[in-house]
């Protein structure tokens, strides 16, 4: 990470104008507070200390930036701040539409819509999306009861 | 002089580096005044 994706420019732009970055040895007592065993391990925590999201292993840029909206978008998600991670959702999809992120996120945007409106019909559309662009995601299986609706 | 030095640790070829943080009390006191999510990196050295 450190090689390759801490340098890159829209890595280092994005961190520093959206997060607060905290870079801690795996061999401190924070990574046993974290039960981390394996590095990079990467956390996306809200500004009270709560874990949303956690990856273990290297991500290019090209996949740190999608899978860094994610965690903020489902930090939003568990606080029900809906609009905000739908918001960063659709930025997540809009950009990198590609990335490994992605079919997460068009799961918990239906979810998100569906919460903030009762309305069911985002979370046939997620299935809808996802069985057409991405058949294999393990998302589109958990979606799959979606189609009934 | 300080500055200067704090100032080249920070640049590298015309772009920003990541200026991270080391501790989490102050992360997450920055967090908390900037409205901003943490980001938290366990690495190995090497």
């Amino acid at each position: 990470m450190g090689a390759v994706t801490y340098p890159d420019e829209k890595v280092t732009d994005f961190v520093m104008q959206r997060m607060v970055p905290l870079q801690v040895q795996a061999d401190k007592p924070l990574a046993d507070e974290f039960k981390v065993k394996w590095t990079p391990t990467i956390v996306v925590l809200d500004y009270y200390g709560k874990e949303h999201h956690r990856t273990v292993g290297f991500f290019p840029p090209e996949e740190f930036i999608p899978s860094l909206l994610l965690g903020m978008g489902k930090a939003g998600f568990d606080a029900d701040r809906f609009d905000d991670a739908i918001q960063l959702f659709d930025k997540l999809l809009a950009e990198y539409p590609k990335s490994g992120a992605a079919p997460e996120a068009i799961y918990l945007r239906g979810v998100s819509c569906y919460k903030s409106t009762h309305d069911a019909g985002p979370l046939k559309e997620a299935y809808e999306k996802l069985k057409a662009e991405y058949p294999q995601s393990e998302w589109t299986m958990r979606a799959q009861p979606y189609s009934l609706l | 002089m300080n500055l200067i030095l704090n100032m080249n640790l920070t640049v590298k070829g015309g772009s920003a580096m990541i200026t991270w943080e080391s501790e989490m009390t102050q992360a997450l006191e920055r967090g908390l005044a900037e409205k901003k999510p943490i980001l938290l990196d366990f690495f190995n050295p090497g």
